[in-house]
């Protein structure tokens, strides 16, 4: 019986998940980035064929290939979260939706796993189309690997899920710019913000409250994976994880709150 | 809806105390076998294609010290020759790296006359131009100056922002901090040597490990007049180096000769201060200690042979 009830309550978000999930294919951004990929996996493969690849270009490579791949997908979600909202809203489709037995907060949930889901699909469909041509020499730590994977999925979720909280919030334009601007930047602002607040008085009451920008900085482990550094501790890892666990919570929370007192 | 309000109220709980968690948070520190990024910089761009690639190399933070040197050029763009461990360590912009037959670089002086080469203009002179009237062009309206007439450095405050850029786009760049306080300290005012230390603090709340940060922050330290806190830095700093030093001191990629002269320095400042300040038994502590692991320093063993014979007593 509470099988049931736990079903009925998930079958509508993995119906709207669904939905979102065919657009995206349907709306091709993944294969431009797939495509972004490919060309990259075709200078390696020349690069090696040429024999112009050392050990150290193997390792820039390697770092550069990471890069590009999380980028990419971090583009996908952000450019996901930020349009589905408010094009759901615009067209109006989103009065069919809701005319279904489901809860605003299911729309919103089911909206965000399509948008999480993707992207982490895209990250790793890249990750291994730039992973796999590139030399890697034996210093690189496997768990190390697994560990910056696992946490470039959390941070998608968290981008999707900021994307989806300033897309009930603000224009499309302002809210991909802003997402861009914390993805990228939020741990150089940070540091920037921490080297202002050693100077202050009020040091410690800034560091707090500094600390409350997103930062994805701390889970992007991809310069310590390929300068061949030990894997992260485990409490050190389980932080992290945490954090962007909860800040994605938070984040969900929040969204649902705005969309259940919007007036549509 | 109750559910909802509870998440709502349970995260939003966890994120007020998040920053509690955060600040025990640091996946970018870490050893990467020894940390010289100097030595690491090099070896990613001996590769053809990290070559090809330019100035996207390593990071952002690389990209402002190669702005450092366009800057200290006045804008007239060299090969890179600056020696930027000789920079760091001493704050010496005079030194430049030497370029051996086989393509092997090193540092040194500019009044050493071996192998030594002036640096080499990017936009070349006119007698190994081939382009002619459109060189002469931009020799005439880019900075640029004929290789091999004396270098003209420009003053060390106009490259400050560059520093703080770097280490605002990298913590872990240790030369920043390190070439920015050298920079701050050169004026010998006690403002700067303020704003140096402030500097180095953050650069070694950034990079705990790094000995040679702990070494500049005793300096620091001491132009104030504290020496306490100086004799505290230096301590650190000695006992980073030893955990890190090969045996021998056995120069490596990691362990570079200003790395060992870091050393040193670090050791001689610690127990030669204690001795001026006439803490002789702390200084002789210090000074047996640190001979365990590099019985071959001269200074040392002298201290120590002169203590034995009286030279020295502790001042009350």
């Amino acid at each position: 019986m509470t099988s049931r009830a736990g079903s009925d309550r998930y079958a509508p978000v993995s119906l709207v998940a669904w939905s979102v999930f065919i657009e995206a294919l349907r709306r091709k951004d993944f294969y431009v980035l797939l495509i972004m990929g490919a060309l990259f996996a075709a200078g390696v493969i020349i690069a090696r064929v040429s024999g112009t690849m050392t050990e150290a270009t193997g390792v820039f490579l390697l770092n550069l290939g990471m890069s590009i791949s999380f980028l990419f997908a971090a583009i996908l979600a952000a450019v996901m979260s930020v349009r589905m909202m408010p094009g759901e809203l615009e067209q109006r489709t989103i009065h069919p939706l809701l005319a279904k037995p489901v809860s605003r907060a299911q729309v919103i949930f089911g909206k965000w796993i399509a948008t999480s889901a993707s992207s982490s699909a895209a990250m790793l469909v890249l990750f291994l189309i730039v992973y796999l041509p590139v030399p890697k020499n034996g210093s690189l730590s496997f768990f190390l690997l697994l560990q910056a994977i696992i946490l470039k999925i959390v941070a998608l979720g968290l981008l999707g899920a900021i994307g989806m909280l300033f897309s009930l919030i603000m224009p499309r334009a302002l809210n991909l710019v802003l997402l861009a601007f914390i993805y990228t930047l939020s741990g150089t602002v940070s540091t920037f913000l921490r080297a202002k607040a050693m100077r202050s008085s009020l040091q410690d009451v800034w560091l707090w409250l500094i600390r409350y920008i997103p930062n994805f900085d701390l889970m992007d482990l991809t310069k310590r994976f390929t300068d061949g550094a030990p894997p992260l501790a485990g409490p050190q890892f389980i932080g992290i994880l945490a954090y962007g666990i909860v800040a994605t919570i938070f984040a969900l929370a929040i969204s649902c709150r705005i969309f259940e007192r919007k007036a549509l | 809806m109750k559910t909802a309000t509870a998440i709502l109220m349970m995260s939003g709980a966890l994120m007020i105390a998040s920053p509690a968690l955060v600040s025990r948070l640091h996946p970018q520190r870490y050893d990467s076998g020894g940390g010289n990024e100097i030595a690491r910089a090099a070896i990613q761009n001996r590769g053809a294609i990290g070559f090809i690639f330019g100035q996207v190399r390593t990071s952002v933070s690389d990209m402002m010290f190669m702005k450092t040197e366009l800057y200290l050029h006045s804008g007239v763009r060299y090969e890179p020759h600056i020696d930027v461990e000789a920079l760091e360590s001493g704050g010496n912009v005079e030194a430049v790296k030497k370029k051996f037959p086989d393509g092997v670089i090193t540092g040194g002086d500019h009044d050493e006359h071996d192998h030594h080469e002036a640096p080499a203009t990017i936009i070349p002179p006119a007698d190994k131009d081939f382009r002619g009237f459109i060189g002469d062009l931009e020799r005439e309206i880019k900075p640029w100056r004929p290789p091999g007439s004396p270098d003209v450095h420009t003053a060390g405050e106009e490259l400050l922002p560059w520093y703080r850029m770097m280490t605002l786009a990298d913590p872990n760049s240790i030369r920043g901090y390190m070439i920015g306080a050298w920079w701050l300290m050169r004026d010998q005012t006690e403002k700067n040597d303020r704003e140096a230390l402030t500097y180095l603090d953050e650069g070694v709340a950034n990079n705990p490990d790094s000995f040679q940060l702990w070494l500049m922050k005793g300096r620091a330290h001491q132009r104030l007049k504290q020496t306490d806190e100086a004799l505290k830095a230096w301590d650190t700093a000695r006992k980073l180096a030893i955990e890190r030093r090969p045996e021998g001191g056995k120069v490596t990629d990691d362990w570079t000769d200003y790395m060992e002269d870091d050393f040193r320095a670090a050791i001689s400042a610690q127990v030669f201060t204690l001795r001026d300040l006439g803490r002789i038994d702390e200084a002789v502590h210090v000074a047996r200690e640190t001979l365990k692991t590099i019985p071959e320093f001269e200074p040392l063993q002298k201290f120590v042979h002169e203590v034995k014979e009286g030279k020295f007593t502790t001042k009350q």
